[in-house]
């Protein structure tokens, strides 16, 4: 991806930037240049460190010690990084690469046997344990929070700064037994100004107080935190502090005893390898509580996904992510899409937090836009991986509602505009058999008895006679095929007396005998009627058409309470379903039925007979 | 219009029940023809009782399709009547059922109107000039 943003700088300015375009390519695609840079500067500085210390021929524990330098330098700064990564907007994983760099790789110093760079490098050992301090009273935040943490550090630069002056006045230095032990002789103190001995000797005396304090007062706030913090910080707690406590334990005993001029022999050595060894694994319990906070933003969202599949309510989401996040007075918001404004979980407006309630707005993006807001507790923000979970899902249910929503409320309209469409061409339908009766079908009737009347008044020869009754057969075929096109477009009969005496009257007209049987059979609205009436007049056409003269068709109706049921069977030809099903006749029948809700099955098959079977459903 | 009853020589005394002015035009004249007597005209069923009170004709045919009104139903509150005219349902179309229902609300058949000048009306009605 980089090398990507670089061809296209490249592009746009064309000379300077050749040489950064070159260089990336260098750099993996999952790295960021800055990554690349700063990590590469750590690696060098932890190999000058490994190189530098592995020859250094006055130290006791030159491979150890070696280990422990790269590992100062590299740890944080590669644990920063990540942080860097995972949480942007925090200023921890800054503080874990100043740590790294600024701190740990001067820590080189103490290696050479150059007096000078070597008390220098003695004297930035303090930087190490000040950084360690910053880091242990900012996590996870990377913020000094409150009045506590901030006495505390500056007493620690305090500290430093003493240290520093004993430095400057101590006759020498010697490694105080551990790691940095030399084996024979230290190097001489380069940084001396001053040989004071006695002050020296007081002012450690002080330092070595004011650290047991410090120690004990950042112990205090751990616990007082641990206490008193919501679930996320409990959590980060529980993984991140145990190695920095146990460091700070060791610390307040240790520099305790030496006040105290406890002489017990074994302890001393005991309690300084405990010191450097937690010094250096500190930011790894950091390292494990942001991978713990992690895992859990990843179950709970495993968890609430699942449970969003039950397709909660707003309301619903909200309790449901109050208890993975610890926060009970947790608020979801949405956006009301056509107001702009801010909704809350019951529908109402938005409330913003007030400043001082100690809860906090954060937003949920989807396309640049705002699209969903969580109230929480300020906390919570410490752990952005959860709050970004738990703001997608709640995002995601509820578009996944709306969707939903919408799309029941689509399939309604459909339905309902399907219902207007049949119940209008019935409406058409009957109005067009209305106007045949009451207008063509009244004046050919008239006509023919009139015409009747004149015949039988008229004196006329044979032949006049014969050309009159002509036209009176003339004239009843056009009434009968008036009326027979006025009974199909709608049958007056199927209004007046319903279902079964209109089937019976279609039985008994048509050129073959059907059967019709009905059980049950009552009234039922006009829609049904009409929709259940054509479809058994289309499916028994088609028998008498395709079924072969030798079969027999049989209309058979039935009703339920919920349900009216027709089925129209003949034991003729058959046919293959599969191939018709396509046909204008067969979807006419299905349509009708689907448009008051009703379903029709087919079932035929060549030389076993078909039956058509339809269901409607009665409204309550 | 006359009010006599029965007496020898009067002529079957018979209301047309029909909306369609039409047919009611075109059956006067096919009655006249035949000897009947034409006392009235009637186009909506709600007007039918009484004008057969006030007219009391000895027949009536009727259109069981008035506009939106059932023919059948006034054919049954005729036949309350007393005295009740012999009515003679008629309609353009056939719904198939016409005689079976002619026959349950007690009027004496039912005819296409198409078939109105080929039959023989005396089959329902008392002929023409026969005392009541």
């Amino acid at each position: 991806m980089s090398e990507q943003a670089h061809a296209v700088e490249a592009l746009a300015a064309p000379t300077g930037a050749r040489r950064a375009r070159t260089l990336a390519r260098f750099v993996p695609w999952w790295l960021s240049q800055r990554e690349a840079l700063i990590g590469a500067v750590a690696l060098a500085a932890a190999a000058l460190a490994v190189w530098v210390t592995a020859r250094a021929g006055f130290l006791a524990y030159p491979g150890w010690l070696a280990a422990q330098k790269a590992d100062i330098i590299v740890g944080p700064v590669f644990i920063g990084l990540y942080w860097l990564r995972r949480r942007p907007s925090s200023r921890f994983g800054l503080l874990l690469i100043v740590t790294g760099l600024v701190a740990g790789a001067p820590y080189v110093l103490q290696s050479s046997s150059d007096p000078v760079l070597f008390a220098t490098g003695v004297l930035w050992e303090g930087a190490i344990y000040l950084s360690a301090l910053g880091l242990i009273l900012t996590f996870p935040s990377g913020r000094l929070d409150g009045t506590p943490e901030r006495v505390i550090i500056a007493t620690g630069v305090i500290v430093f700064a003493v240290n520093t002056a004993i430095v400057f006045m101590a006759p020498q230095l010697a490694g105080e037994g551990s790691i940095s032990d030399c084996r024979v002789a230290c190097p001489a103190n380069g940084l001396r100004l001053v040989s004071d001995p006695a002050l020296a000797v007081h002012l450690l005396r002080g330092v070595r107080v004011t650290i047991v304090v410090l120690a004990l007062a950042t112990i205090a706030l751990i616990a007082w935190r641990l206490v008193t913090g919501s679930s996320p910080r409990r959590r980060a707690l529980a993984i991140g502090a145990p190695v920095a406590l146990v460091f700070l334990v060791s610390q307040a005993v240790y520099q305790g005893a030496n006040v105290l001029e406890v002489r017990e022999a074994d302890f001393f050595p005991f309690a300084r390898w405990t010191i450097v060894g937690t010094r250096s694994a500190i930011w790894y319990g950091f390292f494990l509580a942001l991978i713990a906070a992690e895992l859990f933003a990843g179950r709970v969202l495993r968890r609430v996904v699942v449970e969003s599949l039950r397709r909660p309510t707003p309301r619903e989401l909200q309790e449901m992510l109050r208890e993975p996040l610890g926060d009970p007075a947790l608020r979801l918001a949405f956006r009301a899409e056509a107001a702009g404004t801010w909704v809350d979980a019951d529908g109402d407006a938005l409330e913003s937090p007030h400043p001082a309630s100690g809860q906090v707005l954060t937003k949920v993006e989807r396309d640049g836009r705002a699209a969903a807001a969580i109230v929480h507790d300020r906390q919570l923000a410490e752990e952005p991986e959860l709050l970004q979970a738990a703001g997608a899902i709640a995002l995601l249910a509820q578009e996944n509602a709306e969707l939903d929503a919408g799309w029941q409320a689509s399939l309604r309209d459909l339905q309902d505009s399907r219902s207007r469409i049949v119940a209008a061409s019935e409406v058409e339908r009957r109005r067009l058999e209305r106007d045949l009766h009451d207008g063509a079908q009244q004046r050919l009737v008239a006509l023919r008895i009139r015409l009747a009347v004149a015949g039988e008044q008229t004196r006329a020869d044979p032949l006049v006679r014969t050309r009159l009754r002509e036209l009176e057969g003339d004239l009843d075929a056009a009434i009968e095929e008036l009326r027979d096109l006025a009974h199909g477009i709608y049958p007056s009969l199927l209004a007046e007396r319903g279902l079964l005496p209109a089937l019976r009257t279609v039985a008994l007209r048509g050129p073959r005998a059907v059967e019709v049987n009905g059980h049950r059979i009552g009234r039922y609205p006009a829609e049904i009627e009409s929709a259940v009436y054509y479809c058994c007049l289309e499916a028994i056409q088609n028998a008498t058409k395709h079924a072969g003269s030798a079969a027999r068709i049989v209309a058979r109706l039935s009703a339920g309470p919920d349900e009216l049921r027709l089925e129209v069977s003949d034991d003729g030809l058959g046919f293959d379903v599969a191939a018709i099903l396509g046909g204008v006749g067969l979807r006419n029948m299905a349509d009708r039925l689907n448009a008051v809700h009703g379903r029709l099955t087919i079932v035929s098959s060549p030389g076993k007979g078909t039956t058509i079977r339809g269901v409607v459903p009665l409204a309550a | 219009m006359s009010a006599t009853g029965s007496g020898a020589g009067a002529r079957l005394r018979v209301l047309i029940v029909d909306d369609q002015p039409v047919f009611r035009r075109v059956a006067r004249e096919l009655l006249r023809v035949r000897g009947y007597e034409v006392v009235g005209e009637v186009d909506c069923a709600d007007c039918v009782v009484d004008a057969v009170e006030r007219l009391a004709p000895d027949a009536v045919l009727l259109d069981i399709r008035l506009g939106d009104e059932s023919g059948y139903a006034v054919a049954r509150a005729l036949a309350r009547c007393d005295p009740a005219p012999s009515v003679l349902l008629v309609s353009c179309t056939d719904p198939g059922d016409a005689d079976e229902r002619a026959r349950a609300t007690g009027a004496c058949g039912f005819l296409l109107k198409g078939r109105l000048a080929a039959a023989d009306l005396g089959r329902f009605w008392p002929a023409p000039h026969d005392g009541a």
